[in-house]
């Protein structure tokens, strides 16, 4: 029963369906767990133990009447502070929000994961309205990364990716702009996705930059990623944004080999600057996908800067008012960058939409000829929580503005995303993204899944976690 | 902006103007601005 917290989603589903242990007992763990690593992790912003524990109860009692309680049973997860919870204040990270009234209802994607049984623990931290990579927070304290306390968790959705690398809970939610679910995966040493643009509904969740938020979550195995991502498809009355496509179920090619595979290696921006054990780790992953083709892309550095200055201009557009009346409320890294962002000229942002759709239509002609596209997710491992600059080959930068520089002209344009975990023996963990066309999230699955079958992704222990349980 | 946060502002603005250079260099037909309801 100790050991329950370490296997993922669809095992502890199994358990619970077959009643080898019940949904009780499975929330009372995660979330005493939850409480004793609390305080090494900081992942957590608030624990849910009475709504949580009465889930639970109606999974079990749903069992013992023979009622099916869906392929998540008594599952426990968690969510990024910017996704709604019914009856709980939404932060998204910030003092600012503290005294809005409760959310009425449950954001889309949670809803849909608790009418499959999963049962909510808690609620995890993040950078403030999302803007940043290491979840750093002036008023709610850093995330700590579980497979070293003194660094990152990564950035923005770095709570919920602590908490499923600490092993606390086997899926959690997150949200992505520019990397924010695809560093920390990296850091954390698990899997994650990043669905295509407009894909899953993000009704119920805190904004950040309209035309750039997707939601999407964290995971110990690509089975659960494949099966949370199942359950959360379908269009959204809603979200408007969310298209109006059929749910196209991966689960069930996941085991089928992605014959005759296209793969390529992007190199130029995304090989030039990266660390030696982040090239090493995606040639692994290359070799183990037989491919030694390479895809150089024009106009990366600009596609890059063009989703760094939407978000800088359009953030800053979303939180106008609030700026003008209590900046002295705000995080000072996100105050200042958002100001920053109002001063962006409208021509710049004009430019940033032309730009995007003909960097769309590069990669559009690219994938006629790759099934998918290989990178790191990030120039180095998890850095010091005390870091301020990164090495990019022999530059010294500053850190928070460049953890993102490989994911982010990537969302800028939507793609599917799958990062995945490379352990490297002696390393911090290491993510490197398996990227597919537009809609096409089941190749990416079914490639990261043929990697974890072939032992070349897997998840390192974490060493920072250890909990009473 | 307040003159207590000019220096941060400043430095980030700074940072984004790096960037926004970046992007105006870029030779684009002159068609009319991208849909705000971009499609991947």
């Amino acid at each position: 029963v100790n050991d329950i917290l370490a296997r993922d989603a669809t095992a502890i589903a199994g358990e619970v369906r077959r009643q080898r242990i019940s949904a009780t007992a499975v929330a009372n763990i995660a979330l005493d767990s939850a409480m004793a690593a609390n305080g090494r992790l900081n992942c957590f912003s608030a624990l849910f133990r009475d709504t949580a524990m009465a889930a639970a109860a109606e999974i079990d009692r749903k069992i013992d009447q023979g009622i099916d309680p869906g392929p998540l049973a008594g599952v426990p997860i968690a969510v990024k502070n910017l996704f709604d919870i019914a009856g709980v204040t939404t932060l998204a990270g910030s003092r600012i929000l503290q005294d809005s009234p409760p959310a009425k209802r449950d954001a889309t994607v949670l809803a849909r994961l608790k009418a499959a049984g999963a049962v909510l623990v808690g609620a995890t931290q993040m950078d403030e309205f999302a803007y940043g990579f290491t979840t750093q927070n002036a008023h709610y304290g850093d995330t700590h990364n579980p497979h070293d306390l003194t660094r990152s968790a990564g950035g923005s959705s770095g709570g919920s990716a602590a908490a499923v690398a600490g092993q606390i809970v086997p899926i959690s939610l997150g949200s992505d702009t520019n990397g924010s679910i695809r560093v920390p995966a990296a850091f954390c040493g698990i899997f994650g996705l990043k669905p295509t643009l407009r894909r899953l509904s993000r009704g119920g969740t805190y904004p950040f930059v309209h035309e750039l938020d997707h939601v999407g979550h964290f995971t110990r195995s690509v089975r659960d990623l494949a099966l949370a991502y199942d359950l959360m498809q379908g269009a959204d009355p809603a979200d408007s944004f969310c298209l109006q496509r059929p749910v196209e179920p991966t689960r069930p090619s996941l085991e089928r080999p992605v014959s005759g595979l296209r793969a390529g290696i992007l190199d130029g921006w995304f090989r030039d600057t990266a660390q030696q054990d982040v090239l090493a780790a995606v040639d692994r992953v290359a070799n183990a996908l037989g491919t030694e083709r390479t895809v150089t892309l024009t106009g990366v550095a600009e596609a890059r800067a063009a989703a760094f200055c939407l978000t800088a201009a359009s953030g800053a557009a979303l939180h106008l008012d609030t700026l003008r009346t209590r900046p002295q409320d705000f995080d000072p890294a996100t105050r200042d960058r958002f100001f920053a962002g109002a001063l962006l000229p409208a021509s710049v942002i004009d430019r940033v939409r032309r730009l995007r759709l003909s960097f769309r239509d590069q990669l559009r002609t690219v994938f006629e000829n790759f099934d998918v596209l290989i990178a790191p997710a990030t120039p180095s491992t998890a850095p010091r929580l005390d870091q301020t600059t990164l090495m990019l080959g022999d530059r010294e930068v500053p850190l928070r503005p460049n953890v993102g520089i490989y994911t982010q002209p990537i969302s800028f344009i939507g793609l599917p995303v799958v990062t995945v975990p490379v352990d490297a023996p002696g390393s911090l963990p290491i993510g490197i993204q398996i990227i597919a066309p537009a809609w096409r999230e089941d190749i990416a699955l079914r490639v990261a899944a043929q990697l974890e079958r072939q032992g070349v992704v897997s998840l390192p222990a974490p060493k920072g976690a250890d909990h009473d349980r | 902006v307040d003159e207590a946060y000019r220096d941060g502002v400043i430095a980030n603005y700074e940072r984004l103007l790096q960037q926004a250079a970046l992007v105006m260099a870029v030779p684009l037909p002159e068609t009319s601005p991208g849909p705000m309801e971009f499609e991947p």
